[in-house]
């Protein structure tokens, strides 16, 4: 059901711009036919094995040892670790939302797993190597990435507060 | 023709030769080989070919997500006035550039390739480190088009819901921690 959702509303707001850029702006189309076809493929080759990669790596965790790290009475403690695992977690989200999905049905709890998206978001490694440091400073690279070590356990107690009045109900 | 350059600029700088078969893909083949053959040697070859079905069910049902997203991505990237965001941004716009910036980052196509040279620009355009914290911090947790395309379908609305109420006061508490040390990282 969700995957109707999200191709409605990436239809509605596609079907918005391509108007947009066909009133105002008509040479856009083909620049943004060039930039999704770059990106397509670099996304199409990879995708079926790291599908069936999270898919498996998924099937291979054992459901304890995620539910005793990461369920959902694991409170504090489960949120730094979701931090942890997602700072430490290497790649695009190619590998970390199917993984995520796994680690959902193995038994993790929200409050850990908008950690574990938090910090895999902000700390990136190799986004940080690849075009943080070369583009804007070593300097601004490690002071953003110091600066950015509590946020995921702000948004982890938030959404830990949040299961707790009861906005979520599995 | 600015922007050509620019896209050129970052396929460079990926360090990615333009080839079909990258050394990222034979990562996932690598971890997909592996996994599968952990699985099979595990719980036997009937539970590899489960999962092979499970991961194409996936396939085909974000397959015309992925598609249709990337292509609002390019929308968005031809589309936003780029020198004019540099200017919203500037050392002048006080608060009214934090909320731009959130906005910014939320409407920011997802992957590295738009929103470090944007970053870059606004830089050089005199924003300061708390502003361009808040940008990315917002386009990290609050992105959109990443939100659409891989978490909504793997995740469910739900949970999307959850995290990004739990996620709004993430650029809020980076642009403050940003403004306690903006003097250490701006000369």
């Amino acid at each position: 059901m969700s995957f109707v959702i999200a191709f409605a509303f990436v239809g509605v707001l596609l079907g918005g711009l391509a108007g947009y850029a066909s009133l105002r702006r008509p040479d856009a189309h083909r620049e943004a036919f060039a930039s999704a076809h770059g990106y397509f493929w670099n996304i199409a080759p990879r995708l079926p094995f790291a599908l069936v990669a999270a898919e498996c790596l998924g099937r291979l965790l054992p459901p304890d040892v995620v539910s005793a790290w990461l369920g959902a009475g694991t409170g504090v403690s489960g949120v730094l670790i979701g931090s942890g695992v997602g700072a430490a977690l290497p790649g695009g989200p190619m590998l970390a939302f199917p993984l995520a999905i796994a680690l959902m049905r193995a038994g993790a709890g929200p409050e850990a797993l908008v950690a574990l998206i938090t910090a895999w978001a902000l700390v990136g490694i190799n986004r940080t190597l690849l075009f943080e440091v070369p583009l804007l400073g070593m300097r601004f690279a490690i002071w953003r990435l110091a600066l950015c070590v509590p946020l995921p356990i702000v948004a982890g107690a938030v959404a830990g507060a949040l299961v707790g009045l009861g906005w979520w109900s599995g | 023709m600015a922007r050509t350059q620019l896209q050129t600029e970052d396929e460079a700088s990926t360090g990615e030769p333009k080839r079909r078969v990258t050394r990222t893909t034979w990562f996932f083949v690598v971890l997909a080989v592996a996994s599968g053959g952990g699985l099979a040697w595990r719980d036997g070859p009937g539970a590899f070919v489960d999962a092979l079905g499970s991961a194409g069910m996936l396939l085909v049902y974000i397959g015309p997500v992925i598609a249709a997203a990337l292509l609002l991505g390019g929308y968005v990237h031809a589309l936003l006035p780029h020198d004019r965001v540099a200017r919203w941004l500037g050392p002048e716009s006080g608060w009214r550039g934090y909320g731009i910036a959130v906005l910014g980052g939320v409407v920011t196509p997802a992957g590295p390739f738009a929103v470090f040279p944007i970053l870059m620009s606004l830089r050089q355009a005199g924003a300061g480190f708390p502003v361009c914290v808040v940008y990315l911090t917002a386009w990290a947790v609050l992105g959109a088009q990443r939100t659409v395309i891989w978490e909504l379908p793997f995740l469910g609305a739900h949970f999307v819901a959850l995290r990004l109420v739990a996620s709004l006061p993430v650029p809020i508490v980076a642009g403050l921690l940003a403004h306690a040390v903006a003097r250490r990282v701006s000369p």
